[in-house]
């Protein structure tokens, strides 16, 4: 395995929230997607990926639903619902504060 | 936010969430091996590099699932398993605390199925809840029956009620084959069975004696219990003539096994009303104005509330009076059941009360008790706490266990 940045736990949703605030995605195009926009960084295992999902439908801030995808296979298509927008809005704030809090402790020595 | 997390937890089955998850990871998988063709690899080489790139699937699978599932009901089962062993572990503490706990149930128990059957169960006729008990109160004086002529009176002329009938109380002494016994019997009106509404074991009931009290009719109703203790059961038992205080009177039904006869009273046998005077020569209960305490019962009309039919009662009454030249009385409407008759309400309410009072007393000493008994064994298993806190389990896992026991 190569090795990756170990993400900040809860950073995942966050991730995952943000990419489906674009529009309806299945777990792959999630992943997919993730590591093209990091610049093949983000290496997303479905070990992680698919807990994710499965918390975020029990929140209930995405839904999902069995639609064919563009390769003509069926896949579960995930997408934010109106309490998953807040949530994605609350998690940037929490995180921007998060990573200013860090910078500043990195950067006062 | 607790609600919402429980309702879509149980919104799909378990099943049907498994079934979607795997779908999908095949779907993930498939879309993998297109991307690793899509860059020159073989299919087989796909596969593998697909198979590896995935990981783990069981443990993803596993992982996933464990959002949907309730761990803390697996707490909690942990929780009963570990208060039973340690009751088990425990046999004195949990022999007194039972015991303390059974006795205060116990008795509690006993006394409301006392306080059922008889204050709070109608007794057995059809439809009781349309069987009222009149009682009329005299010049202040205590709440009784009527006299055998007012009550009469009130019979042949009511509309409110389909029916109604009464009876005297009296002992009897009854000879069949050279055995003899006594009992408790009621002479009761002859529309009795009819207007109660109670069917009959074997045979039938009185026949018809158009008024005539100087001649009864020579009949017997057994009650059902009398009919198996004496009788055997028999219906050859029907049409049998036997000596009842004397007198030669013919068994003519058996009434139904539930009806257990007017509450408090539990009569062996009925004989026809006209009877008791010819028992008691010199009294004349059935023609004496005077005279109080028979017991009537009426059925209320369909349609007819208690409120009409007392009004209706009342006003019979006063006529009857004013005819006889008596002093009013003030009627009132009882269900059948013995603490709603005003004689015996005054003294049985005394007594349980007392009675209940007392019980709960034991009630709460056995709960103070238990309490107590927790309490020291709490104290006792300090160590035990202390040994769970410092092998990192957290407070609110201990804090959960305690009802769990107390409940267990």
């Amino acid at each position: 395995m190569a090795q990756q940045p170990a993400l900040i736990p809860g950073i995942l949703d966050l991730l995952i929230l943000k990419t489906l605030a674009r529009g309806p995605l299945h777990g792959y195009g999630i992943a997919h997607f993730l590591l093209e926009t990091s610049g093949n960084i983000l290496e997303v295992g479905e070990g992680s990926l698919y807990p994710a999902l499965q918390r975020l439908l029990v929140n209930g801030w995405t839904d999902a639903e069995w639609k064919l995808s563009e390769t003509g296979r069926r896949a579960r298509f995930y997408k934010l619902t109106a309490a998953g927008r807040k949530r994605l809005k609350i998690e940037e704030q929490d995180f921007e504060r998060m990573v200013g809090v860090i910078r500043l402790v990195l950067r006062s020595l | 936010m607790f609600w919402n997390r429980l309702f879509n937890k149980l919104k799909g089955t378990p099943a049907a969430n498994e079934q979607d998850l795997k779908d999908e990871l095949a779907f993930h998988h498939a879309m993998k091996e297109r991307e690793f063709t899509a860059q020159g690899m073989s299919l087989q080489d796909a596969q593998t590099a697909a198979r590896r790139a995935l990981g783990n699937v069981t443990l993803a699978r596993e992982d996933a699932r464990a959002e949907w599932s309730f761990a803390w009901l697996g707490d909690i089962g942990r929780d009963f398993r570990y208060a039973f062993r340690t009751l088990a572990a425990q046999p004195a503490f949990t022999i007194a605390a039972l015991l303390a706990l059974v006795l205060g149930i116990g008795v509690n128990t006993i006394l409301f199925n006392i306080y059922n059957a008889l204050a709070l169960t109608p007794w057995a006729v059809r439809d009781a809840a349309h069987v009222v008990k009149p009682v009329q109160q005299e010049d202040g004086g205590s709440w009784d029956g009527f006299s055998w002529p007012a009550y009469r009176y009130l019979r042949d002329h009511t509309t409110t009620l389909a029916g109604l009938t009464a009876f005297e109380q009296m002992p009897y002494r009854l000879v069949r084959n050279d055995q003899a016994w006594m009992g408790e019997a009621i002479a009761a009106d002859e529309n009795f069975f009819d207007v109660l509404g109670t069917g009959f074991a074997a045979g039938r009931g009185f026949t018809p004696s158009n008024g005539n009290l100087r001649d009864p009719a020579p009949e017997v109703v057994l009650q059902y219990d009398e009919w198996l203790r004496h009788f055997g059961g028999d219906r050859a038992v029907i049409g049998e003539w036997i000596e009842l205080n004397g007198q030669k009177l013919q068994i003519v039904g058996v009434a139904i096994e539930a009806f257990t006869g007017p509450v408090p009273v539990t009569p062996n046998v009925c004989l026809p009303a006209a009877w008791h005077d010819v028992f008691h020569p010199g009294t004349a209960n059935l023609s004496n104005p005077d005279n109080c305490c028979t017991k009537s019962f009426g059925r209320l009309r369909e349609s007819i509330v208690e409120s009409q039919a007392l009004a209706e009662l009342q006003t019979l009454s006063a006529q009857f009076n004013l005819e006889l030249k008596r002093k009013p009385s003030i009627l009132m409407l009882t269900p059948p059941t013995l603490l709603a008759d005003p004689r015996s309400r005054r003294e049985s309410s005394a007594a349980f009360l007392a009675a209940g009072v007392a019980s709960f007393l034991i009630l709460l000493l056995a709960c103070a008790n238990v309490a107590n008994l927790q309490l020291a064994r709490s104290v006792s298993r300090w160590r035990e706490f202390s040994v769970r806190v410092s092998l990192s389990a957290s407070v609110g896992r201990i804090l959960r266990q305690l009802p769990t026991e107390s409940f267990v």
